[in-house]
């Protein structure tokens, strides 16, 4: 597994954040983010005719990502969906919000027409389902340098690696003697004792 | 076609591309085809690229909004030469995001998909949103009563590992932008974060005065890790530079003084400063001991503004390279610039020889151009070209990483040591500078597999570089998808430069506003802050007097006038 393990809380409600950001903590550190709990919906046998195509699918995706309280929307036109993350009404913070029958009614004006039998919506995490992950990405391929097979890359690798850490030490340490000896070569803002 | 066929107007030849009816521009002869989207509505349609006399051209059909036309490159020949360096990189192995979409809505989908074709070669990390200045053009900095994007520093260091994590390259050269960076009050401990976290290359993206007013600063980021200082610099005389003219000699003196180098960054816009192009080279060549490099950006025209302003600021990089031809009489010429991911083939060798991953310039052919100038010991100008074959250098280079493909290690030495005893036959010593050994230049770098060993040299040299970023008419999505200028999110999603600044109503501002304190509350939880404290006032009077500006613009060397260089002045010579 090559996810880092990540310990979080929430710290809501601080008297610092009146709304505006959600503090979560992993390992020890302090991080603001916007949204705690947003709505995730997505309309699915949508009439093909309606979204035309795949290029006007993705202007109304550009069209919907324009409304402040939609964070992510996907308008897939293979597969006659659209599925948006929004901030709802019933949010508990101070950024723009969207009911979904705004939400339908907007499509409606796009020419969509959704229908809530062909829909399902629940609660999204936004810290656990959207932010964990873009910051804990999975390795999805494997890519190899240029004029090396994967069969000899993955006996290499290893080896590369060590490497990396080796320099990566050897770095770290080379900076600290360079900031020692820069201190010593400005004594106009480095005063030693 | 929104563009004018009235006759009865006086016709600027530069502009007489946008003035053809659309069944002539259809019998021009079709160069590629790309994907673009209509610059009113942002519908994905099909962009055909054109031969119009010279120039290259993009020409779009929306079906509300008709067609619109743009210039894409101001030279075919250029463009034609320019399109042998052009192959797909790797993007990344854990992208930050998978979309249910696969990326099938770009540009619309971006959060670094697994679609993308280059690894991060700049990451910009945003560190406030607040500027001491206000130019006009700008619309990256925080106005009055707008929220204030200014993360923590445990923040910053969470996009900087993040950056660090990519694979299957990590991203290894950042710039710290903004914003004004050096407002944020940990700027210092940001750079430093940077520097233990792995970059090596560490730029701070600036206008460079609140460094020139107090040096201590530059000494203190220096010692922090920044590498170098990418400092906007519009031109070398008042009217051009009313950014930082009077203040950019003190940010050189203290940039000497710390030890941080400087790129020179000119925005290029037709009408404003494209007659002082040569002068910025000579300027740079008059402090070449710490100018590195100037930078020259082409206009990117990114918001609503009348078309007739549009085409007249309208400059591409072929637009500027041949204004720095006419403006240094040829001294730097056309012919000595190569696209940017010319040096792709040289990663590509030594990937090749080591087997390791290494830094893989593989932007799309039309983003970037450069060249190298060599100072020599009588003061002659050499660009690179004028003493090595680089065509047929990477050509060479190109079949030795062909040969080595899939082979084993002991042939792939073979063949790189036969490549290696080649290179001289590209080499041309005569017309070598006096004070360059190229060929041993170029096998240290080869053998020591990377580039950092070209600063033992100590030799005076100035890169000259071409960026063109795009904007809604120009904009080109095979461009898009190989952009390896990111920026990184506080969401955690990496962009590419060209999403993040040319739709910042679904990116940029979107994102940024998310994580941005509402004014009211910065102010609460700064009460000795006001908006009109961070903004700065000048006394040009004051600064005109100060030794390092009379000495830096008062005793201006043009080196383009000197016999070695051919005699001529450089155009626009400017010397206060």
């Amino acid at each position: 597994m090559d996810r880092k393990e990540i310990r979080t809380g929430y710290n809501e409600g601080s008297e610092n954040s009146k709304g505006h950001a959600v503090y979560i903590e992993e390992n020890g550190k302090r991080y603001a983010i916007p949204y705690k709990t947003l709505k995730r919906v997505e309309f699915f046998n949508l009439n093909k005719t309606e979204l035309i195509d795949q290029e006007h699918s993705a202007r109304l995706q550009y069209r919907l990502l324009l409304l402040g309280a939609v964070i992510k929307a996907y308008v897939e036109f293979q597969n006659a969906k659209i599925t948006v993350i929004y901030n709802p009404l019933e949010a508990d913070n101070i950024k723009e919000k969207i009911g979904l029958d705004e939400l339908i009614k907007f499509l409606g004006n796009e020419g969509v027409k959704v229908n809530k039998e062909h829909m399902e919506e629940r609660d999204y995490d936004y810290y656990k389902e959207f932010y964990l992950y873009t910051f804990n990405p999975k390795t999805v391929r494997e890519s190899t340098p240029y004029g090396t097979t994967l069969e000899q890359w993955r006996k290499e690798k290893l080896k590369w690696e060590k490497k990396l850490q080796k320099i990566s030490e050897k770095k770290l340490k080379d900076f600290y003697e360079y900031q020692k000896e820069y201190e010593r070569l400005h004594p106009e803002v480095y005063k030693t004792s | 076609m929104e563009n004018s066929n009235n006759m009865q107007e006086k016709i600027d030849k530069n502009l007489e591309v946008y003035h053809r009816s659309i069944e002539e521009i259809e019998r021009m002869p079709v160069v590629d085809e790309t994907t673009t989207i209509c610059p009113e509505c942002k519908l994905i349609i099909k962009g055909i690229i054109y031969k119009d006399g010279d120039t290259v051209m993009i020409r779009k059909y929306c079906p509300e909004h008709k067609w619109a036309i743009e210039k894409y490159w101001e030279d075919y020949d250029m463009y034609i030469k320019a399109r042998k360096y052009n192959y797909s990189g790797r993007g990344f192995d854990n992208p930050n995001v998978i979309t249910p979409t696969k990326g099938a809505n770009c540009p619309f989908d971006c959060a670094m998909c697994e679609r993308h074709k280059s690894h991060t070669a700049l990451a910009n990390v945003v560190v406030t949103n607040r500027c001491h200045l206000s130019c006009w053009y700008c619309f990256f900095y925080a106005k009055e009563g707008e929220p204030i994007y200014e993360p923590s520093l445990d923040e910053i260091d969470k996009l900087l590992k993040n950056l660090r994590s990519q694979k299957p390259i990590p991203a290894n050269a950042i710039q710290i932008t903004g914003g004004e960076p050096t407002l944020h009050p940990n700027i210092v401990e940001i750079v430093e974060l940077a520097k233990k976290n792995g970059f090596d290359q560490i730029q701070l993206n600036t206008t460079g005065i609140n460094i020139g007013l107090h040096p201590e600063l530059a000494v203190k980021l220096r010692h922090a890790g920044t590498s170098t200082l990418y400092m906007s610099f519009d031109g070398v005389s008042e009217r051009a530079n009313p950014k930082n003219h009077w203040e950019a000699p003190l940010t050189l003196d203290a940039c000497r003084k710390s030890g941080i180098s400087v790129v020179l960054v000119p925005t290029v816009i037709r009408g404003v400063n494209e007659h002082e192009l040569g002068a910025m080279v000579n300027f740079a060549l008059n402090n070449i001991d710490i100018v590195r490099s100037v930078n020259f950006q082409p206009v990117s025209l990114v918001g609503r503004m009348p078309t007739k302003e549009r085409e007249k600021q309208r400059i591409t990089i072929p637009g500027a390279i041949k204004l720095i031809e006419e403006q240094t009489n040829g001294v730097i010429s056309r012919d000595d610039w190569e696209s940017i991911p010319y040096i792709g083939g040289i990663s590509k060798f030594i990937e090749s020889i080591t087997g390791e991953f290494k830094y893989d310039l593989s932007n799309h052919f039309a983003c970037g151009s450069a060249t190298y100038l060599f100072l020599d010991r009588n003061n002659k100008v050499v660009p690179i070209g004028r003493f090595v074959d680089l065509e047929g250098l990477i050509e060479h280079i190109q079949n030795a990483v062909k040969e080595m493909d899939g082979k084993s290690k002991t042939a792939k030495r073979i063949a790189a040591m036969n490549a290696l005893l080649g290179f001289k036959k590209f080499i041309d010593k005569e017309n070598q500078p006096k004070s360059v050994d190229f060929t041993k230049l170029l096998l240290s770098v080869l053998l020591k597999h990377d580039f950092t060993s070209i600063g033992k040299f100590q030799m005076k040299t100035l890169f000259l570089g071409m960026m063109h970023f795009q904007d809604e008419h120009t904009y080109d999505i095979k461009r898009v998808e190989k952009c390896d200028i990111h920026y990184a999110m506080p969401d955690g999603e990496v962009l590419p430069f060209c999403t993040f600044n040319v739709f910042p109503e679904i990116y940029r501002d979107k994102i940024q506003r998310q994580y941005s304190i509402p004014a009211a509350e910065w102010k609460e939880s700064h009460p000795d802050w006001k908006y009109s404290s961070d903004k700065y006032v000048r006394n040009i009077a004051e600064l005109k007097k100060n030794q390092s500006y009379k000495r830096t613009y008062g005793e201006l060397i043009d080196f383009f006038a000197m016999q070695v260089n051919g005699g001529k002045p450089v155009a626009n010579f400017v010397k206060e």
